[in-house]
């Protein structure tokens, strides 16, 4: 497979939440402005890359039996890494994270990708499966973000965008009204992947 | 057998390496992390008591003590103007509407309030979010200790507000009756 | 009572939407989608007048914008997705109104046009258009409403040209003798209850549409003598609402109060009852307006806010599915 289409198929053909629609909890939640949405964007690139290196290096090492528990050691490790780190030297960025940072041990992305690429792949595919996936999770949750935060919060980047006297609508920041963008961005999304496919053929 | 042993060999090499790395990770990070979260409650009690002063945590058996009648109370520091002791800060829990409530309220000696500050919320944005602005956390500034503290409620907000007055009335009374004499 | 299923049958038809096409013999009959949403509209005109009486033109702005909107919605979404233009059925009239109905007359005007647009966007359009809307447009759009500016939502003004701000009857019931910790809106106004009467002819603060109770009981009436609306939501809703009120240890002088304040009224007789969020099946309805009422009780009593009624509607849409799976009629001739 050429490394290229590895790259593309991770941010569109595959894209973990427009297409496949698996780590959706951790984006709903986070996506409330585009500080947050990069950050939670950045730090699971890091534990991707991180795991499926790993992984596709030990791919022929660690028993097919104990595979899953040993592909959840390698996650949490770098999981644990990373949160150690933003505490340190982000820790605006942690706190707003709270919990989602932990829990992206549970992303279904890093375990999918695990399981079903690099366990199987070699180690430049996988790196690139990593970062492909992850370009493609943080657009999503970046767009997702920058509608959120200028709608909901009248700012873009934390600067203000929308003039003073715009009421910010409470909505976009709530989780309802991430689930609605979402729904509307997913079907927009879809749209144009069909569209495209559809005059190549 | 042996293929049992073998897994449990193999699993437990993946795991101590990775506990080798974690340890490292730690070490480079631990002093740094610590240093923010000092400077993150001194910011909190600075911002009640002025930029001069220092701050001691309470001696642990008293603070044990308090903890015992009073389970809201988490962390009390008390406050120095050089020498002398100036005031009390009490960081502190309550129901708000949304869930907990963190509070930070200080307390001078002369038995008026210092400050109040607004740790952690989840309240609603737009309404309740709004008790961690100056705007509402002001109206306890200079307010006695000696009755029930009462202040205007925020608009649309009433059960936040009556969560964090119930808060800091609490911790009047612990101000009261333990640490002002 | 927005989406009528273009319904040869008769409109309390105890028939599931999926067997509309039934065998011959067919039975014509003159009501069609346009007719019925005209008698709603009909329906709601004396508690428009009523509310433009109390609250002046700012109700009557509201909703104009808000009709206009709506219209103005439906036909550019139809646009983008190519499909035909509907906007003479009177169905997003509908939803302009009722959700008009649900502001304060206070509200700036582009509340009704962002309402509308979710409402007719999101809500109606998105899932399909007319009769595939899972829940009431007008009350989803005042749910994203009170949850996008709480304070512009909640702040009630009270009858007259003056435009004085106060609270709701349920407000001061919920919020009590206004001391220094409850809201302030309910300290402005002081903490008196209006005389039943003015509950009754709609003299009192709350959404412009929802205060005058005999204006909309008019408008029922006439959907009920037309056969368009029927009688059971609506009567176990607000029955229901009653006895868990008093099971919930609400006073007896104040439950009149509940029932005439609030949106209880217009909600049970122009929400609960909409064809295309409610179930058809006559158990299902029942089920449905029992479900609502002591949803509303619990909320205004035990809730934070102090209305209950649009959630409870909403609530009850999401679980009209599995409520018509459970009451649908038997068939003959098929195997279990």
């Amino acid at each position: 497979m050429k490394l290229s289409k590895i790259f593309r198929d991770g941010i569109i053909n595959d894209n973990p939440i427009f297409v496949q629609l698996i780590g959706m909890c951790s984006t709903l939640a986070v996506s409330t402005n585009v500080v947050n949405s990069v950050a939670m964007g950045a730090a699971v690139i890091a534990v991707l890359v991180g795991s499926n290196l790993v992984i596709s290096i030990l791919r022929n090492v660690i028993p097919d039996k104990i595979r899953i528990p040993a592909f959840v050691v390698v996650i949490a490790t770098f999981v644990t890494i990373v949160e150690m780190f933003m505490k340190a030297y982000a820790p605006p960025i942690y706190e707003a994270l709270g919990i989602f940072l932990p829990l992206i041990v549970v992303n279904c992305i890093i375990l999918a990708r695990a399981e079903a690429f690099a366990s199987k792949n070699g180690i430049v595919a996988s790196i690139v499966d990593g970062i492909g996936m992850g370009i493609g999770y943080t657009i999503a949750l970046v767009v997702l973000g920058a509608i959120r935060e200028i709608f909901g919060a009248g700012t873009f980047l934390g600067m203000q965008v929308l003039p003073a006297s715009y009421q910010p609508a409470g909505i976009f920041i709530m989780p309802p009204g991430a689930f609605i963008l979402l729904g509307i961005l997913i079907g927009v999304f879809n749209l144009a992947r069909r569209k495209k496919s559809s005059s190549k053929a | 057998m042996k293929e049992t042993v073998r897994l449990g060999i193999i699993l437990m090499i993946i795991t101590v390496v990775s506990a080798g790395v974690l340890a490292i990770s730690n070490n480079l990070t631990k002093d740094r992390i610590a240093e923010l979260e000092m400077a993150g409650s001194l910011e909190a009690l600075r911002g009640i008591f002025g930029e001069s002063a220092n701050f001691k945590p309470l001696d642990e058996g008293k603070l044990a003590e308090i903890q015992g009648t009073n389970p809201a109370v988490v962390e009390i520091f008390e406050a120095y103007d050089g020498d002398s002791l100036t005031g009390y800060a009490i960081k502190h829990t309550s129901k708000g509407f949304g869930g907990d409530l963190v509070l930070m309220t200080g307390f001078n000696m002369d038995g008026t309030v210092a400050g109040l500050d607004v740790l952690e919320h989840s309240e609603t944005p737009g309404l309740g979010a709004k008790a961690e602005e100056p705007e509402f956390r002001n109206r306890f500034v200079g307010l006695s200790t000696s009755g029930e503290i009462t202040v205007e409620a925020l608009s649309g907000a009433t059960v936040t507000t009556t969560g964090v007055l119930a808060g800091v009335n609490e911790v009047r009374e612990v101000f009261n009756t333990q640490l002002s004499n | 009572m927005e989406g009528k299923m273009l319904n040869t049958t008769k409109a309390d038809s105890a028939v599931p939407e999926m067997l509309v096409v039934s065998s011959s013999p067919h039975i014509r009959s003159n009501d069609t989608v346009s007719r019925i949403m005209l008698d709603v509209v009909i329906a709601l005109v004396p508690a428009m007048i009523g509310s433009v009486y109390f609250f002046g033109l700012n109700a009557l702005k509201l909703i104009l914008i808000s009709v206009a909107s709506a219209i103005g919605f439906e036909a550019l979404t139809q646009k983008v997705f190519k499909k035909d233009i509907t906007i003479n059925d009177f169905s997003a009239v509908i939803t302009g109104i009722l959700l008009a109905f649900n502001l304060p007359a206070n509200a700036p005007w582009w509340i009704p046009v962002f309402g509308s647009g979710f409402a007719i966007i999101v809500v109606k359009q998105l899932f399909g258009g007319l009769g595939s809307n899972f829940i009431n447009p007008a009350l989803a759009a005042r749910a994203v409403l009170l949850a996008s500016w709480p304070n512009i939502m909640s702040t009630y003004v009270l009858p007259g040209a003056d435009a004085v701000t106060g609270a709701t009857p349920l407000a001061i019931m919920k919020f009590g003798g206004a001391d220094a910790t409850a809201s302030a809106t309910v300290a402005q106004a002081g903490s008196e209850l209006p005389s039943l009467m003015d509950m009754f002819i709609g003299n009192i603060g709350g959404a412009i549409g929802e205060t005058s109770a005999v204006l909309l009981l008019i408008g029922a009436l006439y959907l009920l003598v037309r056969k368009v609306i029927d009688w059971k939501t609506p009567v176990f809703y607000i029955a229901t609402t009653a006895i868990m009120l008093l099971v919930l240890g609400v006073p007896t002088e104040e439950l009149m109060y509940h029932i005439l304040g609030g949106g209880l009224i217009l909600g049970a007789f122009f929400m609960a009852t909409d064809y295309a969020s409610a179930p058809v099946t006559k158990l299902g309805q029942i089920i449905f307006g029992i479900g609502a009422g002591a949803l509303t009780a619990l909320i205004r009593v035990k809730g934070g806010f102090p209305e209950g009624v649009s959630y409870s509607i909403l609530l009850m849409n999401v679980a009209s599915p599995l409520i018509e799976k459970f009451t649908a009629p038997k068939i003959f001739g098929r195997a279990k």
